[in-house]
């Protein structure tokens, strides 16, 4: 590895005013889960790696009326494990947390950096995508939010200027009748990145199988994360039936952008985006209603 | 440029000079003697390099060691009181949990964690806690019985022989 200058700054000004001034000759350290790796094979060669392990208040977890506060280094681990968010509506975020590596890399990997990785693959970004996350990007000129779906550009790619920070992702308070799912199809129960990844979160109106608002985000089959918005728009104010749900999946899957890698083919992505989105809409449709699905 | 660092490895205390882009495990290789903590991937992958660091078992090689300034490591050298194996030792040895034992250390850091939050786990909370421990011998079926074993020993409900 080549060497660098590691600093260790105490605030989140000291930080910014650093990683400002140094631009792209530095590299943030959250958990390094990836940042390490990137560093020993020299794809990285930063001069100076700064960690922000040292800055107060960036690591807490804030559940209230207004919704869910997730500061930027909470770690993977303590997402999966907090009794907090899985006791409310937001807990397809434990499930999301545990699909992750394995828990030792989850007890370093934190939830910004999943995010501001961009994978394409990533599995914190399509469950935060459904519930609507917003990041907060703090810079010199002050803080900005900005839309997951806005952040993320393509793969490693995500609008952030050298010298910003996501110091904090927001998740508004979710009502109503609702069910927010993740499930990630990989060949291995665990230290696997996604072949698909779909979330999908599901809105009733209550008493009824008439959706009221949906959200259907699919992983690994494009740049980013995506919202497969004709799918979207095809259920919204319709009634849930199993032809309405088939559809839905179909029009997912031919949204979808997958390539070849060696994961798995473009064709089978696309053929499991469709199993994986029907299955996570009667899933929904189970937690909401408690019964069998179509 | 150097670093001095601070850190307590299996409660005794330490003061080293570092380099930045040392990792925790090649510290604890070799500035520290040791061994027992193995180098496999060196990519986070495999969890052969497994330590318990503040309570939490991370995979060594994605730790910088200036990362542990301040940090209480425990590795499989401070599992035992002198000649008295730890009970996760012992049930590996009776159980037949291990083969080329490279693995081992690894598996029990992580076992070590794994009854240190949850003392009387299921089988398949064993599997997924040693999901992130790769060994190419055994098959995994003697290490989830030894860590089954050991647990009933640590509670108490099963006397060591």
């Amino acid at each position: 590895m080549k060497n660098f200058e590691y600093f260790a700054p105490q605030d989140l000004e000291e930080s910014i005013a650093l990683l400002d001034r140094l631009g792209d000759r530095a590299r943030v350290l959250a958990g390094g889960t990836e940042l390490i790796n990137e560093l020993r094979s020299g794809r990285a060669r930063p001069d100076t790696v700064v960690d922000l392990k040292h800055i107060p208040a960036l690591d807490t977890i804030e559940l209230d009326a207004a919704g869910l506060k997730l500061g930027a280094l909470v770690r993977i681990r303590d997402i999966e494990c907090s009794a907090a968010i899985g006791s409310s509506r937001f807990n397809v975020l434990n499930r999301a947390a545990g699909t992750l590596g394995s828990v030792q890399v989850r007890n370093k990997a934190t939830v910004a950096g999943n995010v501001c990785r961009a994978s394409p693959s990533a599995d914190m970004i399509p469950p935060l995508m459904a519930l609507g996350a917003t990041l907060r990007v703090t810079g010199k000129n002050g803080h900005r939010l900005v839309s997951l779906e806005d952040f993320l550009l393509g793969p490693g790619k995500t609008i952030l200027r050298p010298g910003e920070l996501v110091t904090e992702i927001y998740l508004p308070e979710l009502s109503g009748n609702l069910a927010c799912t993740y499930i990630k199809l990989s060949p291995r129960k665990a230290m696997d990145l996604a072949v698909v990844g779909v979330a999908v979160k599901l809105v009733l109106v209550p008493g009824t199988y008439q959706c009221r608002d949906t959200r259907i985000v699919l992983g690994a089959v494009a740049p980013t994360a995506m919202r497969a918005v004709t799918a979207e728009e095809v259920l919204v104010g319709d009634e849930l039936t199993g032809a309405a749900i088939e559809h839905a999946a179909e029009l997912a899957a031919a949204e979808a952008r997958p390539v070849d890698d060696i994961r798995a083919s473009a064709w089978y992505r696309r053929e499991m985006v469709a199993v994986l989105v029907k299955r996570s809409l009667n899933e929904c449709l189970r937690q909401i209603c408690g019964e069998g699905g179509w | 440029m150097p670093a001095v660092i601070s850190l307590k490895v299996n409660g005794e205390r330490y003061q080293l000079v570092v380099e930045p882009r040392e990792s925790l495990l090649d510290v604890l290789r070799e500035k520290l003697d040791l061994t027992g903590t193995k180098k496999g991937c060196n990519e986070g992958d495999c969890g052969a390099c497994t330590v318990v660091m503040n309570g939490r078992p991370v995979n060594s090689c994605l730790v910088l060691a200036v990362e542990a300034d301040g940090a209480e490591i425990l590795t499989v050298e401070g599992l035992a009181r002198g000649p008295q194996l730890h009970p996760l030792q012992e049930a590996f040895i009776t159980y037949g949990a291990l083969q080329c034992g490279f693995c081992t250390p690894g598996m029990i850091m992580s076992a070590k964690a794994l009854l240190d939050r949850n003392p009387d786990p299921t089988e398949a909370e064993i599997r997924k806690a040693i999901s992130g421990n790769i060994c190419r011998c055994t098959g995994y079926v003697k290490i989830v019985q030894a860590i089954r074993e050991a647990a009933k020993v640590m509670k108490g409900d099963k006397v060591d022989e």
